[in-house]
């Protein structure tokens, strides 16, 4: 903690796409380095004129917009498919680019014979480690767009380009390749930090390392003494994003130093300069559209490997390349979220309170190496004064380890809400009054000062009064009717993402016929973030929803605003936004109440705006046009904006699930009868969007308790199911019936957020899987501590019922 | 896809005809053939679509039996009346094959005659198995969730049809048109199982078209029963299922199948002679369920199928006995 950096170092930091896609994904291990940034920028960005702020609704009851439910601006085309994804993208001489990927976990290639690949008509580019461009990638190990030695089963080793997609992979089919295997890890975890375990990635890297542990007091003398101790261990599985539209990517080259691509992508402005970078051009040669995105859950972070390959096979053929994952292969190489086993131990005092608490976890960060982080919720939700929470990163053959719908979160709370209501079992207390008496309000590792806000109370009793948690909960196994046996769960959680970021800029300008634009860069990815961004313009520039709009992702027109990712679109860039807005209210203002003949005869701060209007607050009939206000200057009027966060923030996110289950104990058959899910989101921007997050993150949250799961194999080191068919994520028919499917918003109204608010695209998936762990375990009385939940493990547990 | 030539039959004899060239395939719905091409696990030159053959779909009453041309939508089938009333067992079959979308395409035929859906034989592409003519079984010392518990040998894979195991217990017939002309093959002897053929699960020739299933006088309007245990509620192949008929309760006569435990569809023979004379009592049910899985033989993942069955039996038996 506390770490310096220099100026030089923070302009790197601030330049660095890679970076800032990392610390948005990993707030907590970047902490020092997001707080340098911040203090950065924050000496150097010119304050916005106080009246200005002063003229900001003063209560939420003065929003028009902010906090209503509006119908997000891209759904019409979306829903009536008019709106263009990269995947839909036909350009003429187009040609379709099929990858050729490692059958094996860790492998060489010893010769490769291209010949018969090259001779099938239609062919128009073979791309192999040996003529690839000899720029490596900045990918961990760093590679080469494709590569002679493969890491992972489904590591790029090679691409053709051809005249239609079917000849494209008939011919990557006809490139010969001899592989010598090579020593791998991907069944067991353990069996890489073992000792004599083979090197994984190269003979000068250790296989893994451990985090820098956080401690509190002295857990080891607090254990020691404690009057009840426990200790459990808990593991998750590794799982797939499976986005719709899978990775994709085309490139068209529109001159030597012009490239043009359409990215199914998170972050355009990172692929934006991940290319120029690569082919050594300038960022503004390469321009990056990302008009609608299929999906990303965090496994199209930056540039990734389609990306590449499509812009190299456009140059080696000059013609427009369209490289568009199958499934198998998005599932081989898209980042997937890490398995985890988690050991907890604790001990109470007084017989119910948490006093000490230790977390020994280890994240399998995959060929990539990629970051585990799983303790903020173990951090975060429960009081102990004594503690030693510690993360341990694996290097694998298992795939490539990255963000999913936060990072290791909700692994952590899938151990800390089980052990929690294991817990509370021991001490005797129902599990909702064990959790309500031992929650945390405060951040405890920055001297316990206050969080921003926190609505994790709130989020934890009104899910258990909606739910009906004091009539319901019964003893387990308290409640079997025939062979159907009823359970009821909750889970609480924190979440390391949705609060403090990285500085993030935006312009939003008044046209001259009074109509507003947000040039917002950050991609809008299915979240809703270009009409919550919509929506703070329009309240702070004081203009009509219906004359407001957020421009289309194209990196041409929009300033970097950071990747939509670590669930903080709305929370920063949103405050960029509405400074921006602010900004450009105050130049409205100026120019309403200035010149020869001034429009207003005011000063600027005892003026207002609303409506389309600019007025004098004391005298609301003295009004003029915006739109005659920009009409005035002969141009658009145009605001700009940055957001940083102040000094000596503590800012979480929290959430809470409850959920009623009923067992079949025949056939193993969990159905989920009831979920009520509560966010704490500070103040929702858009009402409908913030449910639509929830019910999006819950479902899936569903999915990884109780299917998903990429089952590995030790004899070949390879996972057997990377499609849909046994990848299972959940369907209508798996949730709730709609009347017992309810999302409860939190609003604690926070004072850094734009209008008061958090994020929330993460936060929801991480209640689910141990609330339904736990509901499993009142209906059966038989705990089960892996995820998923699935129906053998479940079977299982019967068979130990008493 | 590679490339292939496309015919559109008018006739049955036709389709017979053009399904006797080198690597042709017949293709009905369609909804497990193209995926199978797509991964280039069946080399295919020429595809045979079936659809074009008029009067293959219908679901009629003929003398005592109930008659489904082999083009019958699934959908179709789950929907209707007769089918619902006669012999309700296949009904809730054809139900729960896949997704709408599927069970609207998907045929009767193809539902029979489909391929199995082992992942190492569709997804590990280093995998020289026997069903792609290797020699070699992954799911022995692997990962062998999705298999057999009953009669491997050498290949481990499932019967994954649905409907095959309904159409086992209501004991139907399966009408084939082959280069032969017609003929009628018994459903128990419609499947066969690796020790049989492994590159094949059923005895349908390359040649071969199933035109017709028929369901005997003696199944039809007694009770029986279908149920399918997936991950999820909807799309998933079974990982185990069970249908039943019965004549009456006590019983006569029974049927007692398990699906997607085993190559083909497994007749669990020591619990049906154990009901014959009995009432369906809870400990008879329960008995009969215990007998279900005597011989079974688990790999090492896929010990929970002992269990799922027997629940599975557990709950068709009572269904039936209520």
């Amino acid at each position: 903690m506390g770490k310096k950096f220099s100026q030089a170092r923070i302009l790197q930091m601030l330049d660095d796409p890679d970076f800032q896609l990392l610390s948005a994904e990993y707030p907590d291990l970047y902490a020092d380095e997001i707080e340098a940034m911040n203090d950065y920028v924050r000496s150097i960005t010119p304050a916005l004129p106080e009246w200005v702020k002063g003229a900001a609704p003063k209560s939420q009851q003065q929003l028009k917009f902010v906090g209503t439910k509006v119908k997000r601006i891209e759904d019409p085309a979306r829903l009536t498919g008019n709106g263009v994804y990269a995947s839909d993208v036909q350009l003429p001489g187009m040609l379709y680019g099929y990858i050729v990927r490692s059958p094996y976990a860790h492998a060489t290639i010893t010769a490769i014979d291209t010949s018969a690949a090259e001779a099938l008509p239609g062919v128009r580019a073979v791309l192999t480690y040996k003529n690839a461009p000899q720029t490596k990638i900045g990918t961990n190990p760093d590679k080469f767009v494709v590569n002679q030695e493969a890491h992972c089963a489904g590591d790029e080793v090679a691409a053709v380009a051809a005249e239609d997609p079917h000849t494209a992979r008939e011919a990557a089919e006809l490139i010969k390749i001899t592989w010598q295997e090579l020593p791998g890890v991907a069944a067991d975890i353990k069996a890489a930090m073992a000792a004599g375990a083979p090197a994984l990635i190269a003979p000068n890297i250790s296989n893994y390392s451990a985090g820098t542990p956080v401690k509190r007091g002295d857990f080891d003398s607090a254990y020691g003494s404690a009057s009840l101790k426990y200790e459990q261990t808990y593991t998750t599985a590794t799982l797939q994003h499976t986005p719709l539209e899978r990775h994709c990517t085309v490139a068209r080259w529109e001159g030597p130093d012009r490239l043009v691509m359409w990215a199914s992508s998170q972050y355009m402005s990172s692929v934006r300069s991940s290319l120029a970078s690569y082919f050594g051009m300038p960022r503004s040669h390469v321009r990056v559209l990302s008009e609608n995105v299929g999906g990303g859950f965090g496994s199209k972070g930056g540039a990734q490997r389609d990306a590449y390959i499509a812009a190299v096979l456009a140059q080696m053929t000059q013609r427009p390349v369209k490289v568009y994952f199958d499934r198998p292969g998005n599932f081989r190489t898209s980042v997937h979220r890490y398995a985890e086993i988690m050991s907890l131990k604790a001990g109470l005092a007084g017989g119910n309170t948490i006093n000490a608490y230790r977390l020994d976890a280890i994240g399998d960060g995959g060929a990539n190496k990629g970051g585990t982080s799983s303790l903020p919720p173990v951090q975060r939700v429960y009081t102990a004064g004594n503690a030693f929470f510690q993360e341990t990163n694996v290097i694998t053959n298992r795939g490539q380890s990255g963000p999913m719908r936060c990072v290791g979160d909700p692994q952590g709370t899938w151990a800390q809400e089980i052990f929690i209501d294991e817990l509370a079992e021991k001490a005797g207390m129902n599990p909702l009054d064990f959790r309500l008496k031992n929650i945390a309000e405060v951040d405890q590792d920055h001297e316990n000062r206050k969080w921003n806000s926190c609505g994790l109370r709130d989020c934890a009793t009104k899910v258990a009064t909606a739910i009906g948690w004091s009539s319901k909960w019964h003893k387990p196994a308290g409640k079997i009717n025939g062979r159907k046996a009823h359970g009821i769960g909750i889970a609480l959680h924190a979440c390391g993402h949705g609060s403090m970021s990285l500085p993030m800029t935006c312009v939003v300008r008044l046209d001259r016929d009074g109509s507003l634009d947000v040039n917002n860069g950050l991609t809008e990815i299915g979240g809703g973030q270009s009409t919550a961004a919509m929506i703070i313009a329009a309240e702070t520039v004081g203009v009509k929803l219906t004359d407001a709009s957020a421009s289309w992702n194209d990196t041409g027109f929009t300033p970097d605003a950071g990747v939509t990712a670590g669930s903080r679109g709305t929370i920063s860039s949103g405050s960029a936004v509405r400074n921006a807005a602010l900004d450009l209210k105050a130049q409205l203002l100026q120019i309403a109440t200035s010149g020869a003949k001034p429009m207003l005869n005011a000063k600027p701060e005892d003026c207002d705006t609303g409506d389309g209007y600019a007025f004098v607050k004391a005298d609301p009939s003295q009004k003029v046009k915006l739109a005659d206000v920009a009409n005035s200057t002969g141009n658009p009027v145009i605001g700009r904006g940055t957001h940083v966060v102040p000094p000596n923030t503590s800012m979480s996110v929290f959430s809470a699930g409850a959920t009623e289950v009923e067992v079949d104990l025949d056939t193993g058959e969990v159905t989920i009868l009831s979920y009520v899910g509560a966010n704490d989101v500070g103040q929702a921007i858009n009402r409908l969007g913030v449910e639509q997050q929830m019910e999006g993150g819950i479902v899936m949250g569903m999915g990884m308790g109780l299917w998903e799961e990429m089952k590995y194999e030790a004899q070949h080191n390879f996972p057997v199911n990377w499609n849909w068919e046994n990848y299972p994520i959940p369907t209508t028919l798996d949730t709730p019936k709609w009347a017992n499917f309810q999302t409860i918003i939190v609003e604690p109204i926070d004072a850094i957020g734009p209008y008061g608010a958090k994020g929330v695209g993460e936060p929801p998936i991480s209640p689910p899987p141990p609330a339904l762990a736990n509901a499993i375990y009142n209906a059966i009385g038989v705990r089960i501590y892996d995820a998923p939940l699935s129906r053998d493990k479940v079977l299982a547990a019967i068979k130990k019922m008493k | 896809m590679k490339k292939y030539e496309h015919t559109s039959p008018t006739s049955v004899q036709d389709a017979v005809k053009l399904l006797s060239a080198q690597n042709a395939r017949a293709c009905a719905g369609g909804t497990d053939l193209i995926g199978i091409m797509k991964e280039g696990l069946l080399p295919t030159d020429r595809l045979v679509d079936l659809k074009t053959i008029k009067g293959l779909d219908y679901i009629k009453e003929d003398g005592g039996e109930l008659k489904i041309g082999a083009l019958t939508k699934l959908s179709t089938i789950a929907a209707s009346d007769v089918v619902n009333t006669k012999a309700p067992a296949l009904a809730e079959a054809a139900a729960r094959v896949a997704s709408p979308q599927i069970r609207n395409m998907g045929t009767l035929g193809g539902n029979m005659a489909q391929k199995v859906r082992c992942w190492y034989f569709r997804e590990f592409e280093r995998a020289d198995c026997y069903k792609r003519n290797g020699n070699y079984c992954y799911a022995i010392l692997g990962l062998s969730d999705l298999h057999a518990i009953f009669d491997g040998a050498a290949c481990f894979a499932v019967q994954p049809s649905d409907t095959s195991t309904a159409l086992s217990a209501l004991g139907a017939t399966v009408v084939i048109n082959g280069k032969d002309g017609e003929r009628n093959v018994a459903i128990d002897d419609f499947y066969i199982g690796p020790d049989v053929d492994y590159l094949r699960e059923t005895v349908l020739a390359q040649d071969d078209i199933i035109t017709e299933v028929r369901i005997p006088a003696s199944a039809l309007g007694r009770p029986s029963v279908f149920i399918k245990a997936a991950p999820r509620k909807t799309i998933d192949f079974a990982r185990a299922s069970v249908a039943v008929l019965i004549d009456a309760n006590p019983v006569g006569s029974i049927r007692l199948t398990l699906g997607a435990v085993a190559p083909t569809p497994h007749r669990a023979k020591d619990a049906e002679d154990f009901l014959k004379g009995k009432s369906l009592s809870a400990d008879n049910i329960a008995q009969a369920a215990t007998l279900a899985v005597k011989n079974a033989k688990p790999l090492a993942t896929n010990g929970y199928k002992v269990d799922l069955v027997q629940g599975l039996v557990r709950q068709a038996l009572t269904r039936l006995a209520s």
